[in-house]
């Protein structure tokens, strides 16, 4: 016989007493579950939506500012393309898609449109250390992760790579047409234009976003520079960069690899993202703390009455020289005991209803998080620790001596 | 064994204090079996629990062979308790949800004796108190009489020098009772341990070698 013995016993004759107190840990558990995992599959959804806006950190030459890149000025400076690579192997955390545009104005026929040299994804792919880098590949992740990406592997969009404006391949002849240029110059798509003497193909007509990319024509970087005659030069790299990483310093680190660059925050994007993020992750902390507070206070409340009721057996084990510390063990693993049943069995039942009703509340298709089952079981064991603290403390103060005197 | 001086034990509450326990002066010797008697509220269960190492005493010094009991620190009290001491008690006695056998053992596991050890001490006191074949009961499968003397075979599991007796025989039927009795005698006789034996009754009394009668916390009468 063990003290475990002891713990085993005392549960199973009070059986009823262990499911209540096991019911209240399991369903507060659950909820903390349910709630981060519906919670945790939505960041991410948004962070997607957040990242169709577009790029959030603008990489421009020393001498240019935001309303060069926007006005396409002929004069604007350039800085050359490598710093790509640069920043590509550079392996800073919190950087998503690189890239790199050359942006002019000019015309066709009387129409103005801004001619934009983009580098497709295809292209950056095929450059072996950037793939290294972990910047550019086969998947497309949101920017804003706001926890670890290798957790949550879908978020329920099939199309998010559409959803994210990635052009994955461009021939060095096409071109993508914006709606309202496509519109004046009566284009469609298979059509051919002439932009500065060269003919393109329309590849396709990009659908209105009432901005200025309705009045843009985006061609190959590399045909746009021979085009313009800039060499390997570009106006601007625009990056994708994780909100939280840009909170930590990600725009000092890149000024640090780019020092001859003007490097700025597009802060209407940043700031949604983060206000987003800092909403939802207060509205979690919110529920947890209550969960919190109310699995301890329930738990408090099963291990006091628990001590009441054996004030005997206490009585007897300090009588026959049961130290405290083993009163105190006594009691506490029967704490971490309750603990991680209840972690277990609200991890269970947590993610269940996640998946439930994940798909049918928020339209999102929720996956286990195995982390949420350590998790759940370390809150749980911590609640139940928390919650006995005090009536265990009072059971190995009992007096003995007292309690004889009571029966 | 014991030496008692000017013992005292005042409770003090909000309705006023009481003196339990009145300057008392004793020694205890080695194998040897007092009783102490008295009415209700003499204090003899006190002086019994000063001697259990449960009462802190208001004044005065309890030694047990030659070591002052209250310098001890808890740990060591309890330690105390656990091997220099059994208690057997009138109606504060087994844990419920245990078997015979496992109440017997607790004192053991408590002592860092190993499982199998404990188990065959257990059994060989079960056997000593009649109850061999009743070791795998839970107490309220046994009789009252049943339990006082799985109670005595707990009490001697660490095989104490000194068996602390409180009314052992206050819930007991005249023929339960002489039964009970007669195996302190016999650990007492037998094996020369030492028997402290607190009882409202003057016949329970006569089983020991010393009587010491209190009254209002003093002693009133010592009989050799």
């Amino acid at each position: 016989m063990k003290l475990q013995t002891i713990m085993w016993r005392e549960l199973w004759l009070r059986k009823s007493q262990l499911i209540s107190a096991l019911l209240g840990i399991t369903l507060g558990i659950a909820v903390i579950v349910g709630i981060q995992s519906v919670s945790a599959v939505s960041e991410k959804a948004v962070a997607v939506s957040l990242d169709n806006l577009g790029a959030n950190i603008l990489v421009l030459p020393q001498a240019a500012s935001v309303d060069d890149y926007y006005s396409a000025d002929i004069d604007a400076p350039t800085f050359p393309e490598d710093y790509v690579e640069r920043l590509a192997t550079s392996m800073l955390p919190g950087v998503d898609n690189l890239s790199p545009k050359l942006t002019r104005r000019t015309r066709v026929g009387d129409v103005p449109i801004i001619l934009t040299g983009i580098l497709p994804a295809n292209e950056l792919a095929s450059k072996p250390i950037w793939q290294t880098a972990g910047l550019v590949g086969p998947g497309v992740d949101p920017a804003c992760d706001p926890a670890n990406m290798a957790l949550y592997p879908s978020y329920g969009y099939e199309d998010e790579r559409l959803q994210r404006k990635a052009i994955d391949s461009l021939a060095p002849t096409d071109v993508l047409v914006g709606s309202s240029v496509a519109q004046r110059l009566n284009l469609r798509e298979g059509q051919s234009v002439t932009i500065e003497g060269t003919s393109f193909s329309v590849a396709r007509v990009l659908p209105e976003t009432g901005t200025v990319d309705d009045s843009r024509v985006y061609a190959h970087l590399h045909t746009v520079q021979q085009l313009l005659g800039t060499g390997g030069q570009v106006s601007a790299i625009e990056i994708m960069g994780c909100c939280a990483a840009i909170s930590d310093g990600l725009l000092g680190k890149l000024r640090n690899i780019l020092p001859d660059t003007r490097i700025t925050t597009i802060n209407q994007i940043v700031s949604t993202q983060i206000q987003t993020n800092r909403l939802m992750s207060k509205i979690s902390l919110v529920f947890l703390v209550i969960i919190i507070i109310v699995g301890a206070i329930t738990i408090g409340n099963y291990m006091w009455a628990n001590v009441e009721e054996r004030r005997r057996e206490i009585g007897i084990l300090i009588t026959i020289g049961t130290k405290r510390s083993a009163i105190y063990r006594l009691f506490l693993s029967k704490a971490i005991f309750l603990g991680v049943l209840g972690g277990l069995g609200g991890f269970i039942v947590g993610t269940g209803a996640a998946m439930v009703l994940g798909p049918q509340l928020a339209g999102l298709r929720v996956s286990p998080i195995p982390l949420f089952l350590l998790l759940a079981i370390v809150v749980a064991v911590l609640i139940a620790l928390a919650g006995s603290i005090l009536p265990v403390y009072r059971a190995a103060r009992f007096d003995p001596a007292v309690i004889m005197q009571e029966v | 064994m014991f030496a008692i001086e000017k013992l005292s034990k005042i409770y003090t509450s909000q309705h006023g204090t009481v003196r339990a326990l009145d300057n008392i002066s004793l020694t205890v010797e080695r194998g040897s079996f007092l009783a102490v008697t008295g009415g209700s509220g003499s204090g003899k269960t006190t002086l019994l629990l000063t001697l259990g190492g449960l009462i802190r005493p208001t004044g005065g010094t309890v030694s047990f062979l030659g070591k002052t009991l209250y310098s001890m620190s808890e740990p060591e009290l309890a330690e105390y308790r656990n091997r220099r001491v059994g208690f057997v008690l009138q109606t504060f006695n087994l844990i419920p949800y245990l078997t015979a056998i496992e109440n017997v053992m607790l004192p053991m596991i408590f002592n860092s004796v190993r499982d199998g050890a404990a188990q065959s001490v257990a059994e060989e006191l079960l056997d000593k108190v009649g109850l061999r074949d009743r070791q795998e009961h839970l107490p309220r499968e046994l009789s009252v009489g049943q339990q006082q003397r799985v109670a005595i075979a707990r009490a001697l599991a660490n095989s104490p020098d000194v068996i602390l007796a409180d009314e052992p025989t206050g819930n007991l039927d005249p023929s339960l009772s002489l039964e009970v009795l007669r195996i302190l005698k016999e650990l007492n006789e037998k094996e020369r341990r030492t028997v402290i034996l607190v009882t409202h009754s003057p016949e329970a009394a006569k089983f020991g070698c010393r009587q010491l009668r209190l009254k209002d916390g003093r002693i009133q009468d010592r009989l050799e």
